[in-house]
């Protein structure tokens, strides 16, 4: 008896409960019209949003589009970090002479960018994946930059004293902490490119996630704007778990160098 | 004790570094300054001439004085208003164990999800005006606080909070006189991560919206004019950074003042 009442305790303190309350509950306030479902729809309505954009493969097109943009924006902003920090880091004097021009391009609101990128390279792709490299490449500027001086010099030279090559070190002192504060940056900058991706469509009304949400608003079919935010949603938390697992896999394997 | 030599050679290297400086930006100006109309087309870059004109006329305008203030207005007032309903709703979590339990999946999923998706929703519910600009503003710093206020409520020791209720301080007393207190330094590093993205969200809610810096930026777009582009993202940088150095300072000051109390 019991053991029953604890059971049906731990199962009734599950957080899938309160998603079911909640559903429950707009169901029953759209569904007597207390608020009109003009305004906050249904999750019926809602769902037959999905259904219907999932039916017809638009919302899979649409969150492709996006996450491609974002994907190749991320990819750029990572290559193109590298020549950056390798300037930065060559010497004292080349640090001390660009760090406040890469800070102050840093500091600009890269947002306040588009209609400038859309002027030079029209409403498309290039000036899309090139505001989302704008995005992210300082952020692994900065953990790259953090990274490499968290090697304490005197470690290195340890090292190369017990008779480890240069490819030695880079292989095990300096990659291990590279890719540490590398997946730091992924995980600022995965949601940043996304961000980046759908405000750009917002903007410029381009195809993808971003113009669906953009559009049914605009167009009051709250509907299909919930059935775009819920498709989003489970995308956005599946990547933040993923980078958490990868992180702490990678944590574990530095600690076990 | 610095010798001659070593004075001489570190003023020389300042003097090499600033030389560099100057003419990576004097550099850059020249070529925008010739490249338009020659080696790109004048609607994508604007002369540094006409951008310095403008600001001109700008600056003689009541027009730049309040977009600025505009801009100041949603990213203070977001601030304030997540600090407050993020700091309850992290009290709320941290002084029930089920709801915290229960809600927490949740907080993290809408923390992951970017926050610009639910710009549109705001704009249906609000409208086209300053009120979608400042929830948007809001629930972009409110999870800053509410992660970071849950964080510093965990650092007080249960023992702390133990003692406090054997006492006789009720919940709300804890709040006041334990908890705040305790979880301060935690609260100051969510303002001062929150400020820049309460800037930012203001001026991207702006760019959509209307009012504001990203309103200046909005309707230059409307217009094409490249100088009107570039004066106001120029204008949105430098009010950005300035607001972002004011927030420093303030948190250092504050850190300091923290450190000063912690120390008597």
């Amino acid at each position: 008896m019991g053991v029953g009442l604890a059971r049906a305790s731990h199962i009734a303190r599950q957080p899938i409960w309160v998603a079911v309350a909640f559903l429950g509950v707009w169901q029953l306030i759209s569904g007597l019209e207390i608020v009109s479902p003009f305004w906050i729809s249904s999750p019926q309505r809602a769902a037959n949003a999905l259904w219907n954009l999932t039916s017809d493969g638009t919302i899979f097109v649409d969150l492709l589009r996006t996450l491609t943009a974002a994907f190749v924006g991320l990819g750029l902003g990572i290559v193109g970090s590298v020549p950056i920090v390798a300037l930065l880091s060559v010497s004292r004097f080349t640090e001390r002479t660009f760090q406040p021009i890469v800070d102050f391009i840093y500091s600009i609101p890269k947002v306040a960018l588009i209609p400038v990128l859309v002027l030079t390279f029209g409403v498309g792709r290039v000036s899309e994946i090139f505001l989302i490299f704008l995005f992210v490449v300082f952020i692994f500027v900065y953990n790259f930059q953090a990274g490499l001086r968290e090697v304490d010099p005197r470690l290195l030279d340890a090292m190369k004293n017990l008779g480890m090559s240069q490819i030695g070190l880079i292989t095990n002192v300096r990659i291990p902490v590279l890719l540490s504060y590398g997946m730091a940056g992924l995980r600022i900058g995965i949601p940043t490119a996304i961000t980046g991706a759908i405000f750009v469509e917002y903007f410029s009304g381009q195809t993808g996630i971003g113009k669906l949400i953009y559009q049914s608003a605009i167009s009051f079919q709250m509907d299909y704007l919930i059935a775009g935010v819920a498709a989003l949603v489970p995308v956005a938390y599946a990547f933040d778990i993923l980078l958490r697992r990868l992180d702490s896999r990678l944590s574990a394997w530095r600690a076990a160098l | 004790m610095t010798t001659a030599p070593s004075r001489v050679r570190r003023v020389a290297v300042t003097s090499a570094v600033w030389a560099c400086r100057v003419g990576v930006i004097a550099g850059v100006a020249w070529w925008m300054q010739i490249a338009p109309g020659r080696w790109v087309s004048e609607f994508a870059v604007a002369k540094p001439s006409s951008i310095a004109a403008e600001f001109g006329r700008q600056f003689g305008s009541s027009f730049f004085y309040h977009a600025v203030l505009t801009t100041v207005f949603h990213s203070v007032v977001a601030l304030i208003a997540a600090s407050i309903a993020g700091i309850l709703s992290a009290w709320l979590l941290w002084s029930s164990v089920v709801a915290r339990r229960l809600i927490s999946p949740y907080l993290i999923a809408a923390y992951s999800t970017p926050r610009i998706v639910f710009l549109p929703l705001f704009i249906f519910w609000f409208g086209f005006g300053p009120t979608t600009v400042l929830v948007y503003a809001i629930i972009a710093c409110f999870f800053i606080f509410i992660f970071n206020g849950l964080e510093g409520f965990d650092a007080v020791g249960r023992r702390l909070v133990g003692a406090m209720s054997v006492i006789g301080l009720n919940k709300r007393q804890m709040l006041g006189h334990c908890l705040l207190p305790a979880a301060r330094g935690y609260i100051l590093a969510a303002a001062l991560v929150a400020f820049p993205t309460a800037v930012l969200a203001a001026i991207m809610g702006e760019m959509i919206l209307g009012g504001g810096l990203g309103g200046w930026i909005l309707l230059e777009r409307g217009k094409f004019s490249t100088t009107g582009l570039y004066t106001a993202t120029i204008a949105a940088t430098v009010v950005g950074a300035i607001l972002n150095t004011l927030a420093q300072w303030t948190g250092v000051i504050l850190r300091r003042r923290m450190g000063d109390e912690a120390a008597r």
